[in-house]
């Protein structure tokens, strides 16, 4: 699909989501698989600040371990703080060792693959919420069209955080980033339970979470926490859904 | 550490280890609450499935008595905080605060509170309590104060956990000092192991803490083990099994 068409389509799919049964991290989920498929990156996560002023992970195309390391150790350092401090994009970041700014992010991203980063911050009306980070395999840079599509995105992704308010004061943005922060441990919690019941690995355990909740049209945290305090046991989540007539 | 330079859940720990240097006999969790808000007074109650808030820690006499209070009509600030799952307050309890908690009100305002606040204590799906605020004047909290309030929540869910896991209240601030304040594998442990010994995820994240302390090694590091399968709970030995070498033997 042309870049164009993948952008609108989004915007439809994140519009349905808003009136719909919104959930953030489901949302900020699939605007992360949304940035790998529009830009030429082969990861895409979302970090936001909490009200704390500490940078966390809350989605992203992948729930391997491998990619979630990355975003975990970027509470500490690399280019999601700095693009979070100074609120500006960072393009076309290569990565290569010795790297002193980077002195424990920079060998991890190396040893995953990666060869360059990119961060776009999430901005609302002069204060920085968080940062949509990727990160891409192949030698060779962004063009700027493809800058402009992520900032995009990241931009699409701060609107989602607002959950359509127009006027939303401090202590209301706080409430709404310390629950999606709090969401994102209410699924790890549930990813523990379903690969435990299932045997199955991290990642299948979201798509199971993530494939239920769409089915059976529920909120994505909603489903977590059901797992979670066992109203809905965990190997039920491999069980096809109800025929709707 | 872990913590981003100016964060305020390590302003709040570094003030809390600092503090349990000069005695250990309470959590000192309320009085930093109060110190870094600059509110009057705050207190921290823990509540289970409808039953009545217990108290942990409170920064003064009237802050018990707001939370006694809450007790006895079974309504206000904190209580909602914990239903709702989100921060609650009232501004100016003599006015807005009356059609709130109309048998609260006019008791805590003739007590000297005249605006609550009430911050959920959670972890995830774990429910564990609500954390006060007040002040003796009308008036919404600041920026900084509603920040401080949601990281004191946090850091409160926390400490309470690993009070539950028996670590001394001197030591508390120091071990959370050293974690990370995310940790996907941890959280991801405590649901394998709600499962493997069939108890709540709260109790699960206890029993990981109190493990890992027993072996002497950090909860990160146990939840990792846990996660890879090379330590499970076993619920017919109500106790760990290390299934480290007791795998197939080409792992060995």
């Amino acid at each position: 699909m042309p870049r164009e068409s993948v952008l609108i389509s989004t915007m439809v799919e994140l519009a349905d989501n808003l009136v719909d049964h919104f959930d953030v991290i489901d949302v900020l989920t699939m605007l992360s698989d949304r940035a790998v498929e529009v830009v030429e990156v082969d990861a895409a996560g979302v970090m936001l600040a909490s009200p704390d002023g500490e940078l966390q992970f809350v989605a992203a195309s992948s729930e391997s371990m491998t990619v979630l390391e990355l975003f975990q150790l970027q509470a500490d350092e690399g280019p999601c703080i700095d693009c979070y401090r100074s609120g500006q994009a960072i393009a076309n970041e290569a990565l290569s060792e010795p790297d002193d700014h980077w002195p424990r992010f920079t060998p991890l991203a190396i040893s995953k693959g990666f060869t360059s980063v990119h961060c776009l911050p999430m901005r609302l009306r002069g204060r920085t919420i968080g940062a949509l980070n990727l990160f891409r395999r192949l030698p060779g840079r962004l063009s700027s069209e493809d800058v402009v599509a992520a900032q995009g995105l990241a931009d699409v992704a701060t609107i989602a955080i607002l959950q359509h308010r127009t006027v939303l004061d401090a202590q209301t943005l706080n409430g709404q980033l310390s629950s999606a922060l709090n969401s994102r441990i209410i699924i790890e919690q549930a990813k523990g339970r379903i690969s435990q019941a299932t045997r199955c690995d991290m990642d299948q355990a979201f798509d199971k979470l993530r494939s239920y909740a769409r089915n059976h049209n529920l909120r994505l945290t909603d489903v977590a926490t059901s797992v979670v305090d066992g109203a809905l046991v965990a190997d039920v989540l491999t069980q096809r859904p109800p025929v709707r007539r | 550490m872990s913590h981003v330079s100016g964060s305020r859940a390590l302003i709040i720990l570094e003030m809390l280890e600092q503090r349990s240097r000069h005695g250990s006999e309470t959590t000192h969790l309320c009085g930093v609450a109060q110190e870094v808000t600059g509110l009057t007074g705050a207190a921290i109650a823990l509540q289970s499935d409808g039953h009545p808030l217990i108290r942990v820690c409170s920064s003064s006499p009237l802050a018990d008595a707001l939370l006694d209070l809450e007790v006895t009509v079974g309504e206000g600030p904190c209580t909602d905080a914990v239903t709702a799952e989100s921060m609650v307050g009232s501004r100016d309890l003599s006015s807005d605060g009356a059609w709130m908690w109309p048998w609260y009100a006019p008791i805590a305002v003739a007590d000297g509170a005249r605006a609550v606040f009430g911050f959920p204590i959670r972890l995830g799906a774990i429910r564990l309590g609500g954390l006060l605020l007040f002040r003796d004047v009308p008036g919404p909290l600041t920026d900084a104060q509603s920040s401080y309030g949601f990281a004191m929540a946090t850091v409160a869910a926390r400490a309470i956990l690993a009070l539950q896991a028996g670590l001394a209240p001197n030591v508390i601030a120091h071990e959370l000092l050293s974690e990370s304040s995310f940790d996907a594998a941890l959280h991801q442990a405590a649901g394998m192991v709600s499962l493997q010994g069939a108890m709540s995820i709260g109790e699960a994240l206890v029993a990981l803490r109190a493990h890992a302390f027993v072996l002497g090694i950090s909860t990160a590091e146990l939840s990792r083990r846990v996660v890879d399968r090379r330590v499970a709970y076993d619920d017919q030995l109500a106790d760990w099994r290390d299934d480290e070498g007791t795998g197939t033997p080409e792992r060995r």
